[in-house]
């Protein structure tokens, strides 16, 4: 019996010993995924067969963003390190799936219809870890690259004292420029700044339903450098469309359980909530509002299918405001042309925002490395992209323009901020894309109902 | 009363009733991890820090039940929560056990390493193989009730049902069935108890089963009511901490249930004066007063023993010497 005993005891231990390897051999996977995204996104840059840069498709492509036959050939066999910090691990790590997709489709169309010889590279910030931020911009910076697509609003300023040291250019495409970071040296945003950028939508609600006057905010809490201008720009926009601002309610960034939330908004009872909330904090705040007895219109700041999956049918009932891509209408051929070359490279169709976005500032760092090397300047240099910005800060954009014109996005040389952009406010609808209720420019200028 | 209410800041009765009722909907499944948290503690000695990964395990097991299996929800859930019992019983007999048996009395810190290990791998696991988007566990049916002007819904009933029924049914076990009489002897003296003959290994497995399989229904209310993420089960298994040392892990499962139940109240009061960000502080600070208040007592009596006169005369003596 001690022998059984002791033999089953070994053979325990021999299982565990085979568990704790797979175990570990599991987690030294997962914990390298990150950086053999970085390693596998690096080699598939390079790895695209065949001349296919006189394809109908590289014509088309040409044409669309205006490139020679001149520019084509200066280009041509050039190598361009493009760089990025996205939320490679973390909570926001589907984000950067989407967000690498956009931008490595911008440098694949670079190898594939211009024939250039690209270098990308992405580096993990963690979701949002400044620390991180800071090591992956100084990365990027050391091995000498030119230009850097950014994310987290510069990962919440970390990134700009690499940005500026190592003059590398940076586009936000992700969360602009927020409050904190406008004007930064080398640092630009490449979306409207949300929420404050869809406070506009106030005014479609002043029209439509001029018994709607009281608006309450719920934020995300973090810090008062965060929220204190976003509540001070609200406060703007409600005296401007004469309601009443009744107060802001912060919630936790990722919170699941809003009941306390919701408890408050009860007691404040809003006639509209403006929900400053990302990610898939959204889904949940209204999977439990509608449950909630609050009748308030809910107006968020942007719309993900994640977090439409969260909320389910809850998010009926749920309008957003910002710049949101319809992919189901795309607006100009260039967005036409996306989505097509999108489902050409990955296979599936784009689904969210982020992913146009990172294109946009993919194509905006093509043509500012076409504009340097028609003046014989290096393409790898951030200053002289930047220099090349600062000149004519205007790009082809998949947003905006119409049916024969591609759209257009033009920065502000002082803020770093579109200035050039069109937002809306949008309505969810079931199990299908959004329909737009209203339309503006970006800073509220050519306001125009639609729905 | 409205005097009260204004003096402490409150806008209404509602606003307090509805945090009640928030309360006892969250401390309804704090009680049910710091139950199962308690029983395998004090049972087993063993700082089981994976209990939130199999928390989380349970939740994606029923979502992809669910969503990926096309199964019906009670087969999808019933699915989650036998994997559940299998991992935390497999948890104990795989990794826990080897390692006890052979580190000795370094046992506890073996075990807590290894289960920080297991947390981290668990999590890893679940991104690899169902990737980092968040998954609903859909099909309870969405009803929402006012009584008195506070909301409550329906899984949220259920949930608090739920829990008492299985609380009770946990006490039932230990005080009225055999391997209850057993379990409880272990948890006095597991030598005295294998000496006259309980297999303390199988109670061990048994105690993972059951407190796992409490933490598992814990689970799937959280990812029917919420959604299912990787990350999921790393607050709750806090939150089962503290219900069972301030309440004592060698306690009845009702007095551990009703302690989360009273935290779940606290921590919504808490949110009526504080940012729900400090929400959690006040648990953990209610943890602090409660450790710091329980070891008054010894500290006076060693404080007391040390200034009585025999205790001088005799540490003067044995500097003497």
């Amino acid at each position: 019996m001690m022998r059984s005993i002791k033999g089953s005891s070994a053979r325990l231990q021999r299982l565990g010993a085979i568990l704790a390897l797979i175990v570990t051999a599991v987690a030294v996977a997962a914990c390298g995924s990150s950086s053999n995204t970085n390693a596998s996104a690096a080699r598939s840059t390079t790895s695209s067969s065949g001349d296919t840069t006189s394809s109908a498709d590289a014509k088309q492509f040409r044409q669309l963003l205006g490139i020679s036959d001149a520019d084509a050939a200066r280009l041509k066999g050039k190598e361009f390190k493009v760089g990025a910090i996205l939320p490679l691990s973390g909570p926001g790590a589907n984000y950067a799936v989407d967000e690498q997709n956009g931008l490595t489709l911008a440098v694949d169309e670079m190898q594939r219809y211009l024939g250039m010889n690209v270098k990308y590279e992405a580096k993990d910030h963690k979701s949002g870890d400044p620390q991180a931020g800071a090591t992956a911009a100084r990365q990027l910076g050391i091995d000498s690259f030119g230009v850097v697509a950014n994310s987290y609003w510069g990962v919440l300023g970390s990134t700009m004292p690499a940005l500026k040291e190592y003059k590398m250019l940076s586009f936000d495409p992700g969360g602009g420029t927020g409050n904190s970071e406008k004007g930064k040296e080398y640092f630009w945003g490449f979306r409207a700044n949300t929420p404050d950028d869809s406070f506009d939508s106030l005014k479609y609600f002043k029209a439509k339903d001029p018994s709607a006057k009281t608006v309450a905010l719920v934020n995300w809490d973090a810090g008062g450098a965060y929220t204190g201008p976003i509540e001070a720009h609200l406060k703007q926009q409600v005296a401007a469309n004469g309601m009443t601002y009744q107060g802001m309610l912060l919630q936790k960034i990722g919170a699941t359980d809003y009941s306390s939330i919701l408890s408050k908004l009860k007691s404040m009872n809003p006639d509209l909530v403006i929900l400053a909330s990302y990610a898939t904090d959204p889904g949940y705040f209204m999977k439990q509002y509608v449950n909630s007895g609050l009748k308030a219109q809910v107006v968020g700041s942007e719309y993900t299918p994640v977090a439409a999956k969260v909320a389910g049918s809850a998010y009926d009932k749920f309008m957003f405001a910002g710049d949101f891509f319809d992919f189901a209408k795309p607006p100009n051929p260039l967005s036409k042309f996306f989505i097509k070359d999108y489902e050409r490279k990955f296979g599936t169709a784009p689904d969210i925002f982020y992913e146009p976005n990172y294109y946009d500032a993919g194509l905006a760092y093509l043509e500012l490395a076409r504009r340097v090397a028609a003046s014989d300047g290096d393409i790898n240099s951030g200053s002289a992209l930047n220099q090349a910005l600062i000149a004519d800060p205007k790009f082809k954009s998949v947003y905006g323009g119409d049916a024969s014109t591609v759209g257009t996005l033009q920065l502000d040389p002082k803020t770093h901020d579109p200035v050039v952009r069109p937002v809306g406010l949008f309505q969810a609808e079931p199990g299908g894309q959004p329909k737009q209720l209203a339309g503006w420019n970006i800073g509220g200028g050519n306001f125009q109902i639609t729905g | 009363m409205l005097h009260i209410a204004t003096f402490l800041g409150i806008d209404s009765g509602r606003a307090v009733g509805q945090a009640v009722v928030d309360g006892i909907v969250a401390g309804s499944a704090y009680g049910l991890l710091g139950v199962g948290f308690a029983l395998i503690l004090g049972v087993t000695g063993r700082f089981h820090f994976a209990y939130g990964i199999i928390y989380a395990f349970t939740a994606y097991i029923a979502a992809v039940a669910g969503d990926d299996w096309g199964l019906p929800l009670i087969p999808a859930v019933l699915v989650g929560l036998c994997t559940a019992t299998v991992l935390g019983t497999l948890t104990e007999a795989i990794v826990y056990r080897p390692l006890a048996d052979r580190a000795g009395d370094n046992a506890l810190l073996g075990v807590f390493v290894a289960s920080l290990g297991l947390v981290i791998a668990g999590e890893n696991a679940i991104r690899l193989i169902w990737g980092n988007d968040t998954r609903p566990l859909p099909g309870f049916p969405d009803h929402a009730y006012t009584v008195a002007q506070l909301n409550i819904t329906l899984i949220q009933i259920v949930q608090v049902a739920a829990a008492i029924l299985l609380v009770v049914a946990t006490a039932l076990v230990l005080s009225q069935t055999i391997a209850g009489q057993q379990i409880r002897a272990v948890r006095g003296n597991a030598e005295m108890a294998q000496a006259v003959g309980v297999a303390v290994r199988r109670v061990f497995a048994l105690v993972f089963a059951i407190g796992t399989l409490l933490a598992g229904v814990a689970a799937v209310f959280a990812g029917m009511r919420f959604a299912v993420t990787p990350d999921m089960g790393n607050t709750p298994v806090f939150y089962g901490f503290v219900v069972a040392f301030v309440a004592g892990t060698q306690r009845s499962p009702l007095v551990i249930g009703a302690v989360g139940l009273l935290i779940g109240v606290i921590e919504s009061l808490s949110t009526l004066w504080v940012s729900d960000n400090l929400s959690a502080l006040t648990v953990f600070g209610l943890l602090f007063v409660v450790l710091s208040v329980r070891s008054v007592p010894n500290g006076v009596r060693q404080l007391s023993g040390s200034l009585s006169p025999t205790h001088r005369t005799r540490t003067r003596s044995a500097r003497a010497a």
